[in-house]
């Protein structure tokens, strides 16, 4: 009992570091392991006016992981601290001690008496220091020795191999697809959600008589069903045809602009699914309009010409097909100007006449052209006086007769200066 | 037990047997005259002669049988022996004058024991 106390009280003092650490070993296989991970609900429009039909299909992610297996060593590391200066404490308080005390009877028994204390007493026999001293040094060193020795036994490392995965690569397919059925909320530009219409066979149809506003999504379980790109364009057609049947479809000539501009908007968007039953109606919107902007209605221009902040900005909103200037071959193209409407151009010229508040000439060679500056523009108020250097980006939009002068007209979007544009 | 042992022989390696009376008288009387002997020992006593056998005859401590006698019993003597000491424990240590001055005031009858007047 007494041999295991004194164990445990060197175990005790005998620190110790724990370090672990570990090794990637070498590559031991590799293999493909296919995993079935969560999919979801994704559709399908197809339209045939007035009905909308939405297939709804299930599928899962059938997932393929490309695994690389190694062999990895965790290394658990025991290192008694200070071991060694125990060790060399111990050996020489040991050493030193066992010597001394083995030696002591040599040393004479003698009181010194070249020394008295305070006390009245000899100093001490060299025998009594040797032994003292003996002593002292075994009572240092044998603890010490101990520590060193129970640091050194406990010292050592375990070493556990164990086999770790690393993925290197995955790819995922859309896999097990099946149709699924459940209720499917529409919801709407407004936030509103009609519904719930419930899916049959996989299938939804929807009648245009029956729906409240165009749709915006739809929601499976409180989720947005995801549509490909062609169903997108498909939602977006029959959201027109849906806007032009629940519209008041008053005269073309007794809309307001803005109301007018929705419908022609509305009214092309439906054309891709309705074709011919609509194209009458989009011509007269589309004259109608047409109509307006010659006669200066910027409105009419739609909201994408007021937000335009620079000319740069309307070059890339319009990039422009052909280049308009004295060198370029792209004049020759005006002679057939009819068939260039419609098409986005860049002049660069001279302002030769000013016949309107909102039309000039430009002079690019020896060609004129009749220049529209949309009124509420942010560039209008600039002067453009005669002789002016002038770019600007616009639409061709055919010949245009003003009194006696004929001339390829240009819807112009941004015009400026070119002393501006060279600043 | 064994570690009390060792505890004692360890404390008993500090310091020897005690010292007879007659040794103690003799080494006062030794250390009071290492040269330079004080002025205050040359003052105090008339010394004839060599200053440590003059002490020692006048003590009477040549004999082993020499022991200290009230007022003077040993362990006064030791009380005034200790300024003595504070430059060392060793017989040929000599003694600081003050230190010297300091035990004569304080133990007349210590230099009386010597045959000095206080």
């Amino acid at each position: 009992v007494k041999k295991a106390a004194v164990l445990l009280l060197l175990a005790g003092c005998a620190g110790m570091e724990d370090t672990v650490r570990t090794e990637r070993g070498p590559l031991l296989r590799t293999f493909d392991r296919p995993r079935v991970v969560e999919g979801g609900v994704r559709g399908q429009l197809s339209a045939e006016w007035p009905k909308l039909t939405l297939t709804l299909e299930g599928f899962d992610t059938c997932r393929s992981e490309h695994v690389e297996e190694y062999a990895e060593e965790t290394i658990h590391e025991h290192r008694g601290a200070g071991a060694g200066a125990s060790l060399s404490v111990g050996v020489v308080g040991v050493g030193a001690g066992a010597l001394l005390l083995a030696f002591s009877p040599l040393f004479s028994n003698q009181p010194n008496t070249g020394s008295i204390d305070g006390a009245g007493h000899y100093g001490a026999p060299p025998r009594d220091i040797a032994t003292g001293w003996g002593i002292g040094l075994m009572i240092v060193g044998v603890p010490a020795l101990g520590v060193a020795i129970v640091q050194f036994l406990r010292t050592g490392e375990e070493v556990e191999a164990t086999k770790v995965e690393q993925i290197a690569n995955q790819s995922d397919e859309v896999c097990h697809l099946r149709k699924v059925d459940g209720p499917v909320l529409l919801s709407n530009d407004r936030g509103e959600h009609e519904g719930p219409f419930p899916a049959a066979g996989g299938a939804l149809v929807l009648e245009a008589s029956k729906l409240k506003a165009p749709i915006d999504a739809f929601v499976f379980y409180e989720r947005d069903v995801p549509l490909d790109d062609g169903s997108v364009r498909l939602l977006g057609a029959f959201n027109g045809c849906l806007v032009l049947e629940q519209q008041n479809a008053a005269a073309p000539e007794a809309m307001s602009t803005g109301a007018l501009m929705k419908r022609v908007e509305a009214a092309r968007e439906c054309k891709s699914l309705r074709g011919d039953a609509i194209a009458a109606e989009l011509q007269k919107l589309e004259a109608e309009v047409t109509r307006r902007r010659e006669g200066g209605d910027a409105a009419a221009f739609g909201a994408g010409a007021k937000k335009l902040g620079s000319f740069e900005e309307a070059v890339s909103a319009y990039p422009p097909r052909l280049t308009l200037e004295a060198t370029s071959a792209d004049l020759k193209k005006l002679d057939d100007v009819e068939h260039l409407s419609g098409q986005n151009v860049l002049v660069r010229g001279t302002v030769e006449a000013g016949l309107s508040p909102n039309i000039g000439v430009v002079k690019v060679a020896n060609r004129e052209l009749f220049v529209f500056l949309p009124p509420d523009a942010p560039w209008a108020n600039e002067d453009f006086g005669l002789h002016t250097q002038v770019e600007l980006v616009g639409t061709l939009s055919g010949l245009q007769t003003v009194g006696e002068k004929t001339a390829p007209l240009v819807k112009a979007v941004w015009m400026r200066k070119l002393s501006a544009a060279r600043q | 037990m064994r570690a009390v042992l060792c505890s004692l022989v360890v404390l008993a390696s500090c310091s020897g047997p005690a010292a007879s009376d007659a040794a103690l008288c003799r080494d006062v009387a030794h250390r009071l005259c290492i040269q330079p002997v004080c002025t205050d020992v040359m003052t105090q006593f008339a010394i004839v002669g060599d200053c440590e056998t003059f002490m020692v005859a006048h003590a009477a401590c040549g004999d082993e049988t020499f022991i200290f006698k009230a007022p003077l019993d040993r362990e006064t003597f030791l009380n005034c022996r200790l300024p003595l000491l504070r430059n060392g424990d060793a017989t040929d240590t000599a003694p600081d004058c003050l230190d010297v001055s300091q035990t004569f005031e304080a133990c007349p009858a210590l230099v009386q024991l010597y045959g000095g007047t206080p």
